[in-house]
């Protein structure tokens, strides 16, 4: 259970977000909209601990996560992953690779890291793309080896914001399968999109964000702007 | 433990290469302050060699009036064993003294030729040997000063006092200079790192944002440029150890058998003293490099 408790950020005079409540079950889905300067932005970079809130507190299972200690906070981070719209992977480094990295980066051993890897891949249909430089995929397959790195840590808790925004149709329908297939084997998972299409044909909890506040909460909702 | 040194490792020789000449820079400023350190370390080592080597020679002696007679000589002996910093008296009788000089100076019939055996010229004297050159003055004054001064006619003082007081003077400008010049390459190696790494940091930052990202604590990520910069003072200690064992070989070594005034058999420069300046080396260019990347990952990396 994640509750965002009257949520308030400000940079410098500028309200970036409002007095934001609401909370989200596990194994929820849940898609954020709203125009650019919404604050969907903003609320994920609270939840990763990127910045702090001007007032309120963000609660995970019970534990404010903005009075962790800063050395646990990359602890902390393991527990979530994140996806983002420039896909941020090593242009350097093979599909395998990009993967492992996040791993490395927690001290597993090598033997373990493989055979872990392996799984993700497979999961995200990327099996024979696993020595390909990220230059030699689609997007739609970029993407997907953004989320396979964000998976492996099998966090509760699945980030993604605005995912499909670099992707034509066909690759963003393929992500977003990903996803909710990633739902459904019990991850929890935030989609901050602006893509109107997906909001209206998966029939999700949708969050309608406005000028850094919450103006529409629905269970299963649709994509309300033009 | 061991995975995660092992990569911090991996990504610090990584970073190593990536930097080019900029790492050979580095590494070149670094070597040259380790050899001037050492050079430092050496002359000093020389120069102390010598000032001692000075002092063991021609002590100081005290000369006795004429008058003066063997019981009283023994008795101020005794008083000039007592003062602190004194090492050894020898008295030397005037019968000695001849002896000495008639021994001294075999080979030169003209100077024998002139000296009778019968009509003793020379004085008898304390030889005194002090433990430390600097505390010579000091004895000295006591000894003239104190109550047997009236038996002395005169020491030697001034003349090995000049001497000393060149190879001081000699002493302190190299090693005034030399650590000057030292301190100097250090900062000049210490700024150089510090903007090897700020520009490791700069290009490897998209690779820092995903570590962050993926959870990576702080530590895991400032570590490669810390041992990044760790990896210049070693490299630069291993090559100034190579170039100074050179320079030993071809000039220190020659130099000191030729001119070095010593009355000791051992050797100026021993393996004890060798092992000295490479832990030094070694830890001044880990303490450099270390120091450097810190500072510079404290300002550029944004944990």
């Amino acid at each position: 259970m994640i509750i965002f408790d009257k949520i308030t950020k400000h940079y410098g005079s500028h309200k970036a977000l409002d007095n934001v409540s609401f909370s989200i079950r596990p194994r929820e889905f849940v898609i954020l909209v709203g125009p650019s300067g919404a604050g969907k932005t903003t609320l994920i970079k609270l939840l990763l601990c990127e910045e702090k809130p001007t007032f309120g507190s963000i609660t995970i299972d019970g534990k404010d996560i903005h009075l962790l200690q800063e050395k646990y906070i990359p602890y902390y981070r393991r527990q979530i992953g994140v996806v983002f719209q420039d896909f941020k992977l090593l242009p350097s480094q093979t599909v395998e690779e990009n993967v492992a990295f996040a791993m490395q980066v927690s001290g597993k051993p090598d033997s373990e890291i493989n055979k872990e890897v392996a799984k993700i891949l497979e999961l995200v249909g990327l099996k024979d793309k696993a020595h390909n430089f990220p230059r030699e995929l689609s997007g739609g397959e970029i993407q997907r080896v953004a989320i396979a790195r964000a998976l492996v840590f099998r966090p509760q808790f699945l980030i993604a914001d605005e995912p499909t925004g670099n992707l034509d149709p066909a690759n963003a329908w393929e992500i977003t399968k990903l996803l909710l297939k990633i739902n459904s084997l019990g991850t929890t998972v935030l989609l901050a999109t602006h893509n109107r299409d997906i909001v209206n044909s998966i029939n999700k909890r949708v969050i309608n964000m406005e000028d850094g506040r919450i103006v529409k909460d629905r269970r299963k909702g649709k994509y309300d702007y033009k | 433990m061991l995975i995660y040194l092992n990569r911090i490792l991996r990504s610090a020789m990584s970073g190593f290469k990536r930097n080019g000449w900029l790492s050979l820079v580095a590494v070149f400023i670094m070597t040259q302050a380790l050899l001037l350190i050492s050079i430092f370390a050496s002359l000093n080592l020389v120069i102390g060699a010598s000032i001692q080597a000075v002092n063991e020679r021609i002590d100081v002696a005290i000369f006795f009036k004429e008058t003066v007679n063997q019981s009283e000589a023994i008795t101020l002996k005794s008083q000039v064993e007592q003062i602190d910093g004194v090492k050894q008296v020898i008295y030397v009788s005037s019968q000695d003294a001849l002896a000495k000089f008639l021994a001294d100076h075999r080979n030169r019939d003209s100077i024998l030729g002139v000296v009778s055996k019968d009509e003793n010229f020379l004085p008898a004297s304390l030889e005194v040997k002090v433990t430390d050159p600097y505390l010579i003055e000091g004895i000295v004054g006591q000894i003239t000063k104190g109550e047997g001064g009236e038996l002395i006619s005169q020491t030697s003082l001034e003349d090995n006092q000049k001497l000393i007081e060149q190879l001081r003077n000699f002493g302190g400008f190299v090693q005034r200079s030399s650590l000057l010049l030292a301190l100097a390459l250090i900062i000049i190696a210490l700024l150089i790192i510090f903007n090897t790494i700020r520009i490791t940091i700069f290009t490897r930052r998209e690779e820092i944002e995903i570590m962050k990202l993926v959870g990576a604590t702080d530590w895991y990520i400032r570590w490669p440029f810390i041992i990044e910069g760790m990896l210049y003072g070693i490299i630069a200690t291993a090559l100034s150890l190579v170039l100074l064992y050179i320079g030993y070989l071809t000039l220190a070594k020659p130099m000191v058998a030729n001119y070095l005034i010593s009355t000791t058999d051992s050797p100026v420069f021993t393996v004890g003293f060798f092992a000295f300046l490479a832990i030094l080396q070694l830890v001044v260019g880990l303490v450099v490099g270390g120091v450097s990347s810190y500072w510079a990952t404290r300002k550029h990396l944004h944990v």
